[in-house]
């Protein structure tokens, strides 16, 4: 009996897979030649299609929330860079909101630490988060196993990539990632311009010049991003009283510090800060411009007025909006699997 | 069915007399303490035997329960059954083990052993109670200064490889301390972990 079933799912599994191939060529997430090395280690959990299916599946699954009604899609809409447009904080079950804006999904695996805190030391490990947080899917994972263990479909799946139809969390994870790590934005305007192809606009040049000078440090080309944590000079909000890095390490030195997000796909990825406070990039530049000077923690490259005119400030603007991939964006192998 | 009676003859106590197994075994606590939870790692165990060899586990890590007896017993089948003198072990996770990503087995953060907020395993677990207060201590870190693992070495005195777990010790240390609930890394957490060393005895 047993071998029987067994024979109907590498049957059922095999037409999959063939229908599969014909629907999306394999593609290995893949980078320009010129950026540095990942710290996502692939050697332990290398890439396949089918496990790239498998994680955009469980991606836009909202059966991973106790009410079956959010995935990770919907706070991380692939239009808006993976990011929750228009919301400050990012919403759960229920109605129920967090504390925190949901970060732009985008060259994770450049990333060593994850959340505004940088308190999730592994990719894999940061989906645990959403799916167990009260105020995001209020899950457990052993409702998430059982739910895969009981689907035909997803025992399939699970088969295939992990040699196991019993999804254990650590498959269950790396699923995940082999999706995530493939949401790599690498050709906005400003990557054709640095490779010659296109020219941007005087103001866009102009744009490029003002950021380096002013930006670069902590958004660093050709991520825009560092892996440090800053205190860029905010007031503490007064709702989530949010002290950021100290709650993880404890330190003094980094209280109201967080993450140095990436810039790339910033035009979609508003609201922008942590508590997603500002809702226009204008909000922002008027911040780094007007940051009070005599704050405890504030990070060293900020202690010097930045002095931006108000032409300044759109050429950083233009700048900033050639960071859009929309290739990235509009990828319909990333989007919904239908 | 025969898969059942296959298990039982290679797993039965009876057909394991030439593994080396190491038995810990809870000491009863004393009122005014009630223990509800008791849950830890213990890795990298080291066993030194009297005949001046060693052996190294290379099991990741055992997860030690209170509610699953048997859970107490470590057995190291690889391991020469000849007499021992010492056994070195960590209780709790290394940073290697908290940096690498979701595992699976005694590691599975299913388990109730781990934060995801703030990855990384909580070593040790102890819920009860003191006098009806409530009684919490979760503890977990590995990162520098606030690592939360600790070696600890074990004489042997008896042919089952004993290894005595009396807890009241390390409460009375904590009590002092006035600290009744510990659910967070730091200096604090590191500080109940350098009383570890005071639970574990050769019986």
């Amino acid at each position: 009996m047993q071998k029987v079933l067994l024979s109907i799912l590498f049957a059922v599994s095999g037409c999959l897979l063939a229908f599969r191939a014909v629907e999306n060529s394999a593609s290995p997430p893949d980078w320009p030649g010129d950026w540095p090395e990942p710290m996502y280690n692939f050697a332990d959990n290398p890439f396949s299609e089918e496990g790239f299916e498998l994680g955009r599946k469980l991606f836009y699954d909202p059966e991973l929330s106790r009410d079956k009604t959010i995935s990770c899609a919907t706070c991380h809409l692939q239009y808006t860079g993976f990011a929750h447009v228009d919301h400050n904080v990012s919403h759960g079950i229920e109605g129920r909101k967090g504390t925190r804006n949901a970060p732009a999904l985008i060259n994770l695996i450049w990333q060593s630490s994850f959340h505004w805190d940088g308190g999730v030391n592994h990719l894999d490990a940061q989906a645990i988060n959403p799916i167990t947080h009260p105020a995001e899917m209020d899950n457990t994972l052993e409702n998430v196993l059982d739910y895969l263990r009981s689907s035909m479909e997803y025992k399939v799946l699970f088969h295939d990539v992990f040699g196991d139809s019993s999804a254990t969390s650590r498959a269950l994870f790396h699923a995940i990632s082999l999706y995530t790590t493939s949401l790599i934005s690498s050709d906005s305007k400003y990557d054709q311009y640095m490779r010659n192809e296109i020219e941007f606009t005087d103001q866009e040049k102009k744009g490029l010049q003002l950021f380096r000078t002013h930006c670069a440090v902590c958004h660093r080309e050709p991520l825009f991003q560092t892996n440090g944590f800053a205190s860029n000079g905010l007031s503490m909000d007064s709702n989530y009283r949010d002290v950021g890095r100290f709650a993880i390490t404890h330190q003094g030195r980094d209280s109201m510090h967080f993450k140095i997000p990436t810039l790339r796909n910033i035009e979609v990825t508003f609201p922008y800060m942590h508590d997603g406070r500002f809702r226009k990039l204008r909000e922002v530049l008027d911040h780094y411009a007007s940051i009070r000077l005599d704050q405890k923690y504030l990070n060293p490259e900020l202690q010097k007025r930045i002095a931006l005119s108000p032409e300044d400030k759109k050429d950083l603007i233009a700048f900033l909006y050639t960071l859009t991939d929309r290739k990235f964006l509009y990828n319909p192998r990333l989007s919904f699997p239908r | 069915m025969r898969r059942a009676l296959f298990a039982f003859l290679i797993f039965s106590p009876f057909f394991t007399g030439a593994q080396l197994a190491l038995i810990f075994q809870m000491k009863p606590l004393s009122k005014p303490f009630q223990l509800d939870v008791l849950r830890f790692y213990i890795t990298h165990v080291v066993v030194e035997y009297e005949n001046g060899e060693h052996f190294v586990d290379s099991t990741l890590a055992y997860l030690l329960d209170n509610e699953i007896p048997e859970s107490y017993t470590v057995n190291l089948p690889n391991a020469p059954n000849v007499p021992v003198k010492e056994v070195h072990f960590r209780v709790g996770t290394d940073s290697v083990l908290n940096v690498a990503g979701v595992l699976d087995g005694a590691l599975d953060p299913i388990k109730g052993m781990y934060w995801a907020w703030n990855t990384g395993y909580i070593n040790f677990k102890l819920e009860g109670s003191f006098d009806g207060k409530a009684l919490e201590y979760h503890i977990g870190g590995y990162r520098a200064p606030y690592t939360t693992d600790r070696p600890i070495t074990v004489a042997i005195h008896s042919p089952e490889n004993k290894i005595n777990v009396n807890l009241l010790p390390w409460l009375e240390k904590a009590q002092a301390a006035k600290i009744d609930t510990m659910m967070i890394p730091g200096e604090k957490a590191a500080w109940l972990a350098n009383n570890f060393e005071l639970i574990f005895t050769g019986d």
